[in-house]
């Protein structure tokens, strides 16, 4: 059998090839897949200018959030403190 | 046509931001690298694999590809060409020949045995096929797989038309001592 392959002319060869190399057709499944894959995940170069607005719309929004608490907490810890004094300053007074 | 004009150019542009344009191009040109990494690799889960992580890199690349003139397929290919060749390297295995997911059809006859040994010389001559250097085989692939003149050839693979004109020339002499070789090898074999 490779005799027959192995002593062809140029020609004889090439039609060989035309015979074997055939364009072959992925699987209709795979395809759409793949490109349902590709077009819903954004690779990391595809940012959407609404999304770079959103995410910096929710940073200062938890800016804000986490400042109001820590303000409050300061404050809270401030009074805890004045009552504590107050109450050592009665304390010593009644003395 | 592999050839990226005006209209593709503008597609390409688009899909660093737009995926819908991404997937646009996608369509235009999964068959053909798919064709291209299932004979570069001779096995159809394998082509799956490298074709989608082809265009993964790809999409994540799309915006930094430069018009320099090179058909937008040149770049998808040259991604293929490179993980192909990871592939061979990692796996560092003979190249699989399936028993196949295309049966050659056209001009065999319908007689089984006779199907059945063009079946197999085929598998013999994509092995042999498979044996060539990187280039070679993508040569043959783009030549008789996409049928691409070689003025699109040379496009794709950076080089002249002369070039690859000679580089044919020499593709087919180098397939004719792998053949050779094989037929040697079968003739030992049997021998033995």
């Amino acid at each position: 059998m490779w005799a027959s392959l192995s002593g062809l002319k140029r020609g004889q060869l090439e039609a060989w090839l035309e015979k074997a190399l055939v364009p072959v057709e992925p699987s209709p499944v795979f395809i759409r897949q793949l490109q349902a894959r590709l077009v819903t995940v954004k690779g990391d170069r595809v940012i959407s200018p609404w999304m770079v607005v959103l995410v910096m719309l929710t940073s200062l929004v938890l800016l804000a959030s986490w400042l109001n608490v820590a303000t409050r907490i300061l404050l809270g810890l401030l009074s805890l403190f004045g009552l504590m004094e107050r109450s050592r300053r009665q304390r010593e007074r009644t003395r | 046509m592999s050839g990226s004009g005006p209209d593709e150019m503008s597609l390409v542009q688009q899909a660093a931001s737009d995926a819908e344009a991404f997937g646009e191009l996608y369509s235009r040109h999964v068959k053909r690298i798919y064709n291209y990494i299932y004979y570069r690799t001779g096995d159809y889960q394998d082509a799956e694999d490298l074709t989608a992580r082809v265009f993964q890199r790809a999409l994540g690349h799309v915006g930094s590809f430069q018009d320099q003139g090179v058909p937008f397929s040149a770049w998808l290919y040259r991604i293929a060409h490179n993980l192909v060749a990871n592939w061979h390297r990692d796996r560092s295995r003979r190249p699989i020949v399936p028993l196949d997911d295309h049966v050659m059809e056209s001009g065999s006859s319908s007689h089984p045995e006779s199907l059945a040994v063009a079946m197999e010389e085929n598998q013999m001559l994509l092995a042999a096929v498979r044996r060539l250097s990187a280039d070679r085989q993508e040569l043959l692939i783009l030549k008789f797989v996409e049928r691409l003149p070689n003025a699109e050839i040379g496009e794709i693979m950076g080089r002249t038309e002369g070039a690859i004109k000679s580089l044919y020339h020499r593709t087919l002499n180098a397939l004719r001592e792998e053949i050779q070789k094989t037929e040697q090898e079968a003739s030992e074999g049997g021998r033995a």
